[in-house]
């Protein structure tokens, strides 16, 4: 009781800081009085009373520090006071606060932003039992999954689930792609699954196999596709191959299941079969993970009570290896099995981008830092007179580190606030941009998604107290360690020897530098890869020439089915374009297999299939160079001819005449896109025709070995002859015209160029990448700015002696140019040095240049010499304006 | 006068300030007037004592204080005991006289053979 009446009187006591020391002196005042009275009272004059009464009374300042100390907030009130001082300190100084604000605020707000993006993006799945839950290394065929999940002792429940590209139709609107994940019984359950709306699927849900399938919508699909529309609960809707579904719910909002990404429909494991045309018809399948004609699925599994990871692991490779070799993945790769939680759903594929990415984030935050020290260091050098006037007129030396701590901190909680502000703000314009796409969450979902929480917003504060208490402390230390003769008579050297000092100075700038070309150079070899990909030329025509394929997966077709639509849309394109001008076969780069051709040669590599159509040369604009195109016919009948790229033809047949020659197809064809009874083993086909080499395998394969076979199937090419755009949207409607619930995909060469990941993986990394680096330049040059700043202003008096005894201007301005532009020179060479070794690390998404690309690397640093040559520059002038009269009279 | 060769034992100055104030609100002046009267002349408490024990008492909420007129007319501060106090200074003295008899017995014991 009474201690909370102390701790009430203390909080007042904290409030009434002015008022006290008001009431403080005026009872002190009184005191006096009343002894000068009680003096005068025996005798005394009236100026010797107050003055015997004042001796009397003793030494005020020193009573009033003890009567202050007696309260028990000195240390709450002198922190207010130093925080007001800071705070006017930083304001005196609008320069200095802006520069270092800003660079926190830049460091640091990328951090965040990147900090909120990456815990969206990698957040583990919400699991209703955390504690014992694994998910299973690979993939599974459904056998093997029923294997694992006989055996119960290990497990207490498992789900699978795998995910598959549909299209969704049938409810009065075109046909939607759209991602379905087949998912076991429990699966809501394991992730913790709620409805938003209905309900979500119950155990044995599709086994009866009698009337529509029920199947769950995720959050964004619905609002995609349905536009949020609650009366999507009980519609009947169809999927692929017809199968006929009915609504039943909405998922939560957040819930993600198993996914990085929410899927955008689930399906009950049980409709599997109806929704794939196949599954395991090919048992003798020699790379089981590239054989398409298998479902793989993946597994999760809940620990039983008393069963470790461990011991489930090694037992789940005894099932496994009991199990035929086709069914898992995993059964021959090294490393634990069983993975425990939900993380871990960073694949490797993407790796390389999201350390790139968290590098360069961090190295943006290293570049603010080291420009928030070098200004906290030129500050200290500026207010050492300050420092050593406040220590001679005895102020202790922990309380001036106390204070400069301080200003420190309210710096950085400055920096921290605005960098919350400026991750917002980066947030906003990636969620805005097409960057963010691939998450797919939905705009609203995402917004609220990146909303800074508790976790983030402490991070960020803590980064900024780091930064700038790491760069006041040192500073701080220093400057009060003094020798306060020399420094309150302004000599530079009482604060350290002046060559430590610029060298750390410098030391920074070498360090910002060399940081922020890495950044550029990294950015611009990867613009150059992805400014490369959609200009060079690839021997085929890419803007003009529209593919528009069906997928026969996605839209369930059987292959008759599929072959009618081809042919339909085939002639409705030909009676728009003209028959010249459509073509079918390969999609170059996206459409591809692998044979071996004269499996008795000596050559080993792999040879390209293209299906071709007589037109296919034509309309894709790759020239014959010997005998002739395929004919019709031979075409219809897919006649044992060939057509063989000046590669192919130089490889087998070095000397000789190509024409009229016979190549023999080999095993292991891994048929996708070519129709398979054209590419049998051991299949004898003459040579017709050579045409000139085309990059139609893949980007950056230059002059591949290719074989093209007559068909008349395959995807439909056409060529326009004007706007490509207009061409496309009209294929689109021709292809709703000839079936309006079947999905097809209309793109450019072009187009389909850009969809591959690596162009893709390579310009979204890029633009991401370049802009850190300008953040980072920006920064760096403001470092330059400042450091070359503070030496012409120290070397003032020098240059105004120069001057005087006759130096002329363009002889300071090399000087300053030369002494500024040296740590950038050594920060540049440093930058080659380690943008080789991070280009290195990118090696993977790049094509058709070097990772050591000379252009970029070149651009890059002549960019970041002139930045900071001009930074350089603007306190250079400054030095050479300089009048000798008031030069020699500064201190 | 002689030097004051007793200097209040650390914690006493407390006890003897609440003491005082239990009979009437006093100010500060008076304060230290009446501890020197009281203790005729061998207690003497210089301002730059007393002022930081009314202070922390403040604090710690034993005394409370209010701006009065003094009977010449002047604006003194004046302290005056708080219930907490009231019993804060009970408990105090008991432990002093617990303390000085102790003390006492000590001193006084007789001389042993």
């Amino acid at each position: 009781m009474r201690a909370l009446h102390a701790a009430m009187n203390w909080i007042r006591q904290l409030f009434r800081g002015r008022a006290f020391e008001r009431e403080m002196r005026a009872e002190m005042e009184s005191h006096i009085e009343q002894q000068a009275t009680l003096n005068r009272a025996r005798g005394m004059s009236a100026d010797e009373s107050i003055a015997a009464a004042r001796r009397d009374f003793g030494n005020v300042g020193n009573l009033q520090e003890a009567a202050r100390d007696a309260r028990g907030t000195r240390f709450i009130e002198e922190t207010k006071r130093d925080i007001v001082y800071g705070l006017r300190a930083l304001l005196r100084t609008p320069g200095f606060t802006i520069v270092a604000v800003l660079s926190l605020a830049l460091g640091i707000g990328v951090n965040t932003a990147m900090l909120t993006l990456g815990r969206y993006v990698f957040a583990p799945p919400a699991l209703s039992e955390p504690n014992t839950f694994v998910s299973v290394r690979g993939w599974y065929t459904y056998d093997a999954w029923r294997a694992i999940a006989l055996k119960s002792e290990l497990f207490e429940k498992t789900v699978v689930y795998a995910s598959m590209a549909i299209a969704v139709s049938g409810d009065g609107t075109d046909a939607t792609k759209a991602t379905a994940q087949l998912v076991s019984d429990g699966y809501f359950n394991m992730y913790s699954g709620r409805a938003q709306l209905g309900r979500l699927l119950v155990p044995g849900e599709g086994r009866d196999g009698s009337g529509p399938v029920a199947v769950v919508l995720s959050d964004n699909f619905w609002r995609r596709r349905f536009g949020a529309d609650s009366s999507v609960i009980g519609t009947t809707l169809r999927l692929t191959n017809g199968l006929r579904v009915t609504a039943v719910g909405v998922a939560a909002e957040n819930f993600k299941g198993s996914t990085v990404r929410a899927a955008d429909i689930w399906v009950p494991l049980a409709a599997r079969t109806q929704l794939r045309t196949f599954e395991r018809v090919d048992q003798r399948s020699i790379s089981p993970f590239t054989d398409a004609k298998t479902q793989w699925y993946s597994i999760s599994a809940q620990l039983a009570p008393g069963v470790s990871a461990a011991q489930a692991g090694v037992q789940l490779r005894n099932i496994l290896r009991h199990l035929p070799t086709a069914d898992s993945t995993y059964a021959s790769e090294a490393g634990d099995i069983l993975q425990v939680g939900g993380r871990g759903m960073i694949n490797r594929n993407n790796a390389a981008g999201i350390t790139l990415a968290i590098s360069a984030t961090l190295m943006v935050l290293l570049i603010g830092s080291a420009n928030v020290a070098n200004l906290v260091l030129a500050r200290g050098i500026d207010r050492r007179r300050e420092i050593a006037v406040r220590l001679s007129l005895g102020a202790s030396r922990e309380r001036l580190v106390r204070q400069l701590m301080t200003e420190s901190v309210v710096l950085g909680a400055i920096g921290g606030v605005l960098a919350l502000a400026m991750s917002q703000l980066i947030l906003r314009v990636l969620s805005a941009s097409e960057i963010l796409e691939p998450l797919d969450a939905g705009r609203e979902t995402l917004t609220r998604a990146l909303t800074p929480d508790t976790f983030v917003c402490v991070l960020t504060f803590l980064m900024a107290f780091v930064s700038v208490g790491a760069s006041g402390l040192g500073p701080a230390m220093r400057s009060t360690k003094m020798d306060l003769g020399r420094a309150s008579r302004d000599d530079a050297a009482a604060l350290g020897s002046k060559f430590t000092r610029s060298r750390m100075r410098s030391g920074m700038v070498i360090a910002q530098v060399s940081l922020s070309l890495m950044l550029l150079i990294t950015a611009s070899v990867l613009l150059r890869s992805s400014v490369y990909a959609s200009t060079s030329d690839l021997g085929f025509e890419r803007k003009q020439v529209i593919a528009t394929s069906v997928s026969s997966t996605e839209n369930g077709y059987s292959a008759a089915q599929n072959l009618e639509f081809g042919r339909a849309l085939q002639l409705r394109a030909e009676q728009y374009v003209g028959a010249e001008h459509v073509a079918r076969g390969s999609i170059p780069i996206a459409e591809m297999d692998f044979v071996r051709v004269n499996p008795a040669s000596v050559e080993r590599r792999t040879t390209a299939i293209v299906s071709a159509s007589p037109n296919y040369f034509k309309v894709l604009g790759i020239p014959l160079l010997r005998g002739r195109a395929f004919a019709d016919q031979e075409a219809r009948d897919a006649a044992p001819v060939a057509i063989v790229s000046e590669t192919t033809a130089k490889r087998y047949w070095p000397t000789g005449d190509v024409l009229g020659q016979r190549l023999v197809l080999a095993a292991e064809v891994w048929s996708r896109a070519v129709d398979s009874t054209i590419v049998q083993t051991g299949r004898e086909v003459v040579v017709v025709g050579v045409v000139r080499d085309a990059q139609n395998t893949g980007m950056g394969q230059v002059a591949p070995s290719v074989v093209y076979l007559p068909s008349d199937t395959g995807s439909i090419l056409v060529r326009a002859t004007g706007n490509a755009a207009i061409l496309s949207s009209k294929l689109r409607e021709l292809a709703r015209i000839t079936d309006r619930d079947v999905m097809a995909t209309v793109r450019t060469l072009d187009e389909v160029i850009h969809e591959q990941g690596r162009v893709q993986g390579a310009e979204v990394t890029s633009t991401y990448t370049g802009i850190l680096g300008a953040f980072g330049l920006l920064l760096s040059s403001i470092g330059i700015f400042g450091v070359v700043s503070y030496a012409v202003s120290q070397r003032t008096r020098e240059i105004g002696i120069r001057m005087a005894i006759g130096a002329p201007q363009s002889n300071v301005l090399t000087m300053i140019l030369r002494q500024g532009m040296m740590p950038v020179f050594f920060g540049i060479v440093l930058g080659i040095v380690g943008a080789i070794a991070a280009t290195r690390t990118i090696r993977s998404m790049l094509f058709g240049i070097s990772a050591i690309d000379p252009l970029a690397y070149l651009s890059a640093g002549t960019v970041v010499a002139a930045v900071a040559l001009f930074a350089c520059y603007l306190p250079a002038r400054r030095a050479m304006r300089v009048d000798p009269c008031c030069a020699l009279r500064s201190d | 006068m002689t030097t004051p060769s007793t200097s209040l034992l650390q914690g006493t100055l407390d006890l003897l300030v609440l003491e005082l104030l239990r009979g009437e609100p006093t100010n500060g002046f008076d304060l230290a007037k009446r501890i020197q009267a009281v203790s005729n002349d061998v207690l003497k408490v210089n301002a730059g004592s007393l002022y930081p024990a009314l202070y922390r008492l403040e604090a710690k909420a034993l005394v409370r204080a209010e701006w009065e007129t003094t009977k010449n007319n002047r604006q003194a501060k004046v302290y005056m005991l708080t219930a907490a106090g009231r019993k804060h200074l009970a408990g105090e003295r008991a432990t002093w006289e617990l303390f000085s008899g102790a003390v006492a017995a000590i001193l006084n014991r007789p001389e042993e053979a």
